[in-house]
């Protein structure tokens, strides 16, 4: 698979923490899940990633604690915690509002209204 | 997508914490995620190294990547150990809570003792830190020194003459500035009339830069001008803030107006803050309302020494130096001014004037707190140590369950900080209480002490006793957690050797209890002794049934035969009233002020310095028959006192000292008396009365008469059988129609005068006996327990002895032997460290030396009873062991 289009600038933390409200993931599975999602639009760089996931953990919006994978491997699972969800809500509201409005700009043509 | 096997908040309920590894975790996590995209990778169909390689070119530079992931690793860990520690702390916490809720009578027996113990440390830190360590109120207040002019008979300590103010003022090297305050302004002394409300108040006279040289800026207004200072300019005052709140209502309109102050005008130009405070500190216990300049020229110069001085030193001078110096400009000034009084400059450091005379009190109540301390730690120590011994298998099944031994020693001195945090919080209540108390206590007349409070530093001092008081208790227990679990299960309850260890321990701090308390009581009984010493003095009058009131005219009086009139009336009046059996006046009572005169008998040539001193009173006809002051030789001021002339000079009673002081074996009946150049003819010889301090021996006094004086100030002195407020009534109702406005003054039994100047040594002494009997019920406590545990430890071994014919005399005996060694030490030990430090004590002692044999066998007589009461109990108890019981049960 080539490389996805790079993400919108600041959004990848969103991204993130939307994919840990399914459930507790480790860093490769929410690589996956965010490709399955977008069909592939939204392509996050691994390593960035995982910047993401420590900067997060430390500002208390994920946590995270070691498991064992399905096939017995060794593996860090990152897990939304309440402050989190509360800052997704927060962040989501915003998004939405801006891109809307972004959106409303890009697609007026000129001439009317 | 892949889902663990057990959900990650499953595994954290079991997770055994383990130490946290961030190179490890990193390499994992990159490690992992490599792998599965490299899977990933071959699976969509790439070789297994274009897999590899591409994965890692996804990740980005690993080797960076790798160590950011490290450095937040850390950072979480580190996180993550302090969120651990906290927690452990808290179930810690809430386990130390249980235990000791469940162990109630311990918990309700050591919290007061530590609250007791911390209320006493925090308030007497707060007075010694309030009146010795805080720095005075003023600018530059280090370098503030006292500057009074020694007598000539070197006794005492009197004022400056205006002349040599100003010339020490020029001619000095050692201050930068000097100022000064008029020394004898009268208290009540200013008469506030407002129409039909006419009311005294106190008003001092201060040179004109004596308020900025202290640093003190009006809140309103502003400060005298030079103009304002010289003599004869048109009064202005200054208002004191608590005055102007209280009279004026704190309206700001009153700088400005003109009252009317003894009968003449003054403007009000300023109201001066609170935080100047001057009685509490040169005139504790007395009012001041006002402040109005004070002139020095020549015509303050006439009243001889009548300025109290200050100075500030220059950086680096000591009062040594400056003292030095003065005194051969006093020596200079001396010689060349021959009209003037004598200067013999002498400089002391303000704040040691200050506080100088009580110092001594206030390290000996620190000291004494400190040894409660010592014993309530000690107390407490053992009684944990007690607690702990019973709980070692406890302790054991946790260690074998897998507690940690740190855990267990931090268990412990939780439990021992959290006793020691409660009794902190309590007694800092205490203190808070305490401190208000004694800081509003005004019969102490000690200065600086309304300042007396609870500040940062005593908070300090209470969180930092209780942590010091939660380690001394907690470790003992702590050394005593078991290191090895399988070792105590195995042997049970009875070790010998740890008996031996623990109850050497015990009994070595129930010794420490027993010399701490003996150096206390000690202590007590030396200022006990002194007190009654102090009180027992030999005053010269009688002060019980007297009572006394100012009867100051309303109005200044003009002539000498006005007051006469006005004092006759007084007492007419006052001595009609029933239930009055004798009535006199007197300008000052004993202890009521030391105006003192130079004086000398007729014909008597004394070198310039050298004259004898005479406190001085003005007094009534029939004064030392209601004050029961013994008349010795002569006759008692009468009516027939008034007008005098050349030859028939006023008339003066002398005291049996000064009679001895200037017509020594001769009677003084007759003689001339001098001040300077004025003479009164001696009428009588009357009994010696303590004037001054309960302390000081007598001195030289001598009276003349209010009929033949212009001084104005006047006390009413009743004996009378009636309570105060009746006769307060009853005297007033005779008077008002004669002086209708005559203020309705405070009236005052002269017992409280007296008991209000040994009240400070009674406060001392108080405490410091409150403190002993503290340290006895604790060291007594403490011989308690311990010999009881040690007789419930011996139950099997009593049991054999009596079941082998012992009897219960001898067993009695045997474990009061035990009592008997515990108490002796510690008594020996306690007797001879007060002997090492009763030195420390002298100062605070009078009529008793530091190593009064009485006091140390009243401690000792007092601790042996004490102790053996302590130790009955349990050898009761042990003469009454029933073998049988003890045998099957043991």
């Amino acid at each position: 698979m080539p490389d996805a289009p790079p993400i919108v600038k600041g959004t990848l933390d969103v991204l993130l923490l939307k994919a840990l409200t399914w459930t507790p993931m480790h860093g490769f599975e929410i690589t996956q899940w965010l490709e399955a999602r977008s069909g592939g639009a939204v392509g996050v760089r691994d390593s960035a990633l995982y910047q993401a996931l420590h900067r997060m953990e430390e500002r208390g919006l994920v946590s995270s604690d070691w498991g064992v994978t399905a096939n017995s491997q060794r593996a860090r699972y990152y897990k939304i915690t309440k402050a989190g969800r509360k800052w997704l809500a927060d962040e989501t509201a915003l998004w939405v509002r801006y891109a809307g409005a972004v959106t409303d700009i890009l697609t007026s043509t000129p001439g009317k209204g | 997508m892949r889902t663990p096997e057990i959900r990650p908040g499953v595994r954290r309920q079991l997770r055994v914490p383990g130490k946290r590894d961030p190179q490890r975790e990193a390499d994992d996590e990159i490690r992992l995620h490599l792998e599965l995209r490299t899977r990933q990778l071959i699976d969509e169909g790439m070789t297994p190294d274009e897999a590899r390689a591409e994965a890692e070119r996804r990740f980005g530079e690993v080797d960076d990547q790798r160590a950011l992931l490290i450095e937040s690793n850390a950072r979480h860990a580190r996180a993550a150990r302090l969120r651990e520690w906290l927690e452990g702390l808290r179930q810690d916490f809430r386990f130390a809570v249980r235990t000791l809720r469940r162990d109630i009578g311990f918990t309700a027996f050591a919290v007061p003792t530590i609250a007791l113990g911390i209320a006493a440390s925090v308030t007497v830190f707060s007075l010694v830190n309030g009146l010795l360590l805080r720095p005075l109120p003023f600018r530059d207040a280090k370098r503030l020194a006292w500057i009074s002019n020694i007598s000539d008979d070197g006794a005492s300590e009197w004022t400056f003459q205006a002349f040599h103010y100003l010339d020490v003022q020029a001619r000095n090297k050692s201050f930068d500035e000097i100022a000064a305050y008029y020394a004898y302004y009268s208290i009540g002394g200013s008469i506030l009339s407002d129409g039909s409300d006419v009311q005294r108040f106190t008003t001092v006279g201060v040179t004109c830069n004596f308020l900025p040289f202290l640093g003190v800026r009006p809140m309103l207004g502003r400060s005298f001008t030079p103009e304002e200072c010289r003599w004869g300019a048109p009064n202005t005052v200054l208002l004191t803030e608590d005055f102007w709140r209280r009279r004026f209502s704190a309206n700001k309109a009153v700088v400005g107006r003109t009252i009317t102050l003894n009968n003449a005008p003054a403007t009000i130009i300023g109201v001066l803050p609170r935080t100047f405070d001057f009685p509490s500190i040169f005139a504790p216990g007395t009012p001041a309302e006002f402040f109005k300049p004070f002139p020095v020229g020549p015509e303050t110069n006439k009243s001889g020494n009548t300025l109290a001085v200050i100075g500030r030193l220059k950086p680096g001078v000591s009062p040594e130096q400056a003292n030095a110096e003065l005194s051969s400009l006093g020596k200079q000034l001396t010689a060349e001014f021959p009209d003037r009084n004598t200067l013999r400059p002498k400089v002391v450091a303000l704040e040691a004037r200050i506080n100088g005379p009580f110092r001594p009190a206030l390290w000996t109540l620190a000291g004494a707190v400190v040894v409660v301390m010592l014993i309530v730690c000690a107390n407490l120590s053992s009684l944990q140590y007690a607690r702990s011994l019973s709980r070692q298998r406890e302790l054991a099944v946790r260690l074998a369950l897998g507690a940690a031994r740190s855990r267990l020693v931090r268990q412990a001195f939780t439990e021992s900080i959290l006793i020691a945090g409660a009794g902190a919080a309590i007694g800092l209540a205490v203190a808070l209480v305490a401190t208000r108390v004694v800081s509003r206590l005004s019969a102490f007349k000690l200065p600086l002490l309304a300042r007396v409070a609870v500040d940062g530093w005593a908070l300090a001092l209470a969180v930092g006793l209780c942590f010091v008081v939660g380690i001394a208790i907690g470790v003992l227990p702590a050394l005593r957690a078991p290191s090895d679990a399988t070792d105590t299960l195995k042997e049970g309850q009875r070790s010998l050797s740890g008996d031996r260890r623990q109850g050497r321990a015990r009994a070595s701090l129930v010794v420490a209890e027993m010399a701490a308390a003996c150096m206390l009581l000690v202590g007590a009984g030396l200022l006990i002794r002194s007190f009654q010493n102090v009180v027992n003095q030999e005053l010269g009058y009688r002060p019980a049934h007297l009572a006394t009131v100012r009867v100051d005219p309303p109005t200044r009086l003009a002539t000498i035969t006005e007051s006469r009139l006005y004092y006759d009336e007084v007492l007419r009046r006052t001595r009609a009233v029933p239930g009055v059996a004798d009535a006199a006046i007197a300008d000052l009572l004993p202890f009521g002020g030391d105006r003192s005169w130079s004086v000398h008998a007729e014909g008597q040539v004394y070198r310039r310095g050298e004259m004898p001193e005479a406190f001085m009173r003005v007094v009534s006809g029939g004064y030392f028959k209601t004050m029961g002051i013994p008349m010795v030789a002569g006759r008692d001021f009468n009516d027939g006192d008034a007008n005098w002339t050349a030859t028939a000079p006023p008339v003066a009673a002398v005291n049996e000292t000064l009679a001895r002081t200037l017509w020594p074996g001769r009677s003084p009946i007759g003689q001339l008396i001098f001040n300077g150049n004025v003479s009164w003819r001696v009428i009588a010889v009357v009994g010696d009365v303590r004037h001054g301090q309960l302390e000081r021996p007598f001195t030289n006094e001598m009276y003349i008469s209010i009929r033949q004086s212009g001084f104005s100030a006047a006390n009413l002195v009743v004996r009378t059988t009636l309570p105060l407020g009746e006769i307060s009534s009853a005297v007033r109702a005779s008077l008002l129609p004669f002086a209708p406005n005559l203020p309705k003054n405070q009236w005052r039994s002269l017992q409280e005068l007296v008991d209000a100047v040994a009240s400070p040594r009674r406060f001392v002494m108080l405490l410091v006996g409150g403190f002993a009997a503290f340290a006895l019920l604790l060291a007594s406590l403490g011989i308690y327990a311990l010999v009881s545990y040690s007789v419930s430890q011996r139950t099997r071994e009593i049991g054999i002895r009596i079941a082998l014919g012992a009897s219960a005399g001898r067993v009695r005996s045997s474990v009061m032997s035990q009592t008997v060694r515990l108490a002796a030490s510690g008594v020996a030990l306690g007797i001879v460290a007060a002997f090492l430090l009763s030195r420390v004590l002298r100062g605070v002692l009078f009529g008793v030396e530091a190593t009064d044999p009485a006091s140390y066998a009243g401690a000792l007589v007092v601790l042996a009873l004490v102790a053996l009461a302590a130790g009955y109990l349990p050898a009761r108890r042990a003469s009454r062991v029933d073998p049988n019981i003890a045998l099957r049960d043991g």
